[in-house]
């Protein structure tokens, strides 16, 4: 389970960066499991469909609080 | 301009602005402490010498520095491991006690900025901390009411915790109140409404935590008041002779929170 804690989505600065703050929320179970599957040494990791489901929840939310 | 109760009409000790010790005084808007900077209760800790002179009039502080000529992430207050800006300080006392780490300490502050003295990338940073002669950031340990101006834009108000901070700016907004609690050896959060002088209503409001455990363990420590100065961005540089206007005011106080636990 992942989802956008969307009340949360701050805009203003943050340290100095003028912008969105968009917090991610991730279950402890698919956390683990993201991980355990990623590899930071190499390059086609995490897989593509993995990285657009995330992605897009982090877009989704992210559109929904700039055209408010 | 409002009697500030910097002393106990009681006993006569320094109480950080808030209720008196007798006299059953409300907690129902307590006056603040207005920050004179040259009133000799504040100590400058500069270690810079960047500081050329400050001066108060009609409640604001006006400070004017020496040349920061090379930038640094050291003097913004939102960066970096090492806090070299200056800054003045004093004990964070109340009737004499002074507030410790482990209590749980709620700190507000109002904070502005004259606008129309708008000489560089300004900050300023009024809140608590451990050790305010310290530069590395694990030991000045301090979070507060934060406000930032870009020359030229409206200035962001918001909260600094640790080495991070959360503004936001509004073209509407006149004053930046924070509220910050710290304790049980945790640096906490801090909370913030930006509003309008006009009619005092709230434009912006934010939060941030600082996920910081304090120096030491549970041995508390005593912390003090402290009123920081600074560049708004790691990039930005101060020119001789440039200065910053700004207004603090602040209020300490420390719940009995343990006495409240059964």
């Amino acid at each position: 389970m992942k989802k956008v804690d969307e009340s949360q989505i701050v805009f203003g600065t943050i340290d100095g960066i003028d912008g969105w703050s968009v917090p991610l929320v991730i279950s402890i179970d698919e956390a683990v499991a993201l991980i355990e599957a990623y590899d930071p040494d190499y390059q086609f990791s995490p897989p593509a469909d993995e990285s657009r489901a995330i992605a897009r929840v982090f877009l989704d939310a992210l559109k929904k609080a700039m055209e408010v | 301009m409002p009697v500030s109760n910097v002393f106990d009409p009681y006993t006569g000790a320094a109480n950080g602005g808030i209720i008196p010790s007798g006299g059953g005084s409300s907690l129902y808007k307590p006056t603040f402490n207005e920050v004179d900077l040259t009133d000799g209760s504040w100590t400058l800790y500069d270690p810079d010498s960047l500081i050329q002179s400050v001066s108060f009039s009609s409640g604001y502080n006006t400070v004017t520095w020496n040349a920061l000529a090379v930038a640094s992430l050291n003097y913004n207050w939102s960066a970096g491991g090492e806090h070299r800006a200056p800054r003045w300080y004093k004990d964070n006392s109340i009737d004499g006690n002074n507030v410790t780490t482990m209590d749980y300490n709620v700190f507000t502050s109002v904070l502005q900025v004259d606008n129309s003295v708008d000489d560089f990338n300004q900050a300023v940073l009024m809140g608590v901390c451990i050790d305010p002669t310290a530069t590395s950031v694990f030991v000045v340990d301090v979070s507060g009411g934060y406000v930032t101006k870009l020359t030229g834009n409206n200035p962001a108000w918001g909260t600094q915790q640790y080495t991070s901070s959360t503004t936001s700016a509004n073209v509407n907004i006149d004053y930046g109140v924070c509220t910050i609690m710290r304790g049980g050896n945790l640096m906490g959060s801090g909370v913030y409404i930006n509003s309008d002088s006009t009619d005092n209503r709230g434009w912006r409001q934010g939060s941030r935590n600082s996920n910081i455990a304090v120096l030491g363990s549970a041995t508390p420590l005593n912390t003090s008041v402290m009123v920081g100065v600074g560049v708004r961005a790691s990039a930005d540089t101060v020119g001789a002779g440039e200065q910053q206007r700004f207004r603090a005011q602040y209020i300490t106080y420390v719940p009995d929170v343990a006495g409240g636990v059964p």
